[in-house]
């Protein structure tokens, strides 16, 4: 977790510099989410470097500005928080953007649970990673 | 207060660019060897060059917050900001820690 939120900010200051590509450690946890922003469209897309340690990302813009604005992070190494299904779909899920680690789907963004979870039949908690600012 | 950090960059460059000749006009006027109507000629030269290419309007901001206080110059933060990317371990090779 520390690696991932680590990652998150050198996205944070590359995009602040106007960069285009950003290198950042390889983990399968930074590899998951990578793959589901890149299913978002939210960056070009990623590569491993030669040495298969690294992994560089190209971000992407709209219009010279920077697609992704800021990160608020929620957990973190030293203290983890998780959300009960009542809470999540009441009250989070309509403030923004959020990545989650559930137990029935994985890491999922919270857009995507609430088109599979819209008749609220399903109980589905667990823990907020952070949110996005788009 | 985005516009302010704009300002400064924009003087960062200007100086970048004028700064051999501004120090060049400014050290004619500081001889005291030359004849005092150069030195007059390039003392008014000076006051007609614009003040945003003297170093000393350049200053320091944070790239977060944009505020020009406490700024610390190994991470371009402010104090506040600092603070909060520690917190959540969004820096690399910085810790929190006390002793």
């Amino acid at each position: 977790m520390v690696i991932v939120s680590q990652s998150l900010g050198l996205i944070n200051m590359a995009y602040k510099e106007r960069r285009r590509i950003v290198i950042i450690k390889r983990t399968k946890l930074t590899l998951k989410i990578l793959q589901l922003f890149y299913e978002e469209g939210l960056i070009r897309g990623y590569s491993l470097t030669k040495d298969l340690k690294n992994i560089f990302i190209f971000l992407k813009y709209y219009e010279n500005k920077p697609l992704i604005k800021g990160f608020k992070l929620f957990s973190n190494a030293r203290k983890k928080v998780y959300v009960s299904s009542n809470l999540l779909f009441k009250y989070i899920i309509s403030k923004g953007l959020f990545l989650l680690s559930t137990d029935r789907y994985g890491l999922i963004f919270s857009a995507r649970l609430s088109r599979k979870n819209h008749n609220l039949t399903k109980k589905i908690g667990g823990q907020l990673l952070f949110k996005l600012d788009v | 207060m985005k516009y302010l950090n704009r300002k400064d960059n924009i003087r960062r460059k200007t100086y970048l660019t004028t700064e051999f000749e501004y120090i060049r006009i400014k050290a004619i006027t500081r001889t005291r060897t030359l004849p005092s109507t150069i030195r007059f000629f390039f003392f008014m030269k000076l006051n007609r060059m614009s003040k945003n290419m003297s170093k000393i309007r350049i200053k320091n901001r944070c790239i977060f917050t944009n505020s020009a206080k406490s700024v610390y110059r190994d991470f371009r933060l402010n104090r506040s900001a600092l603070k909060e990317f520690v917190g959540s371990d969004q820096l690399v090779g910085v810790r929190k820690s006390s002793w």
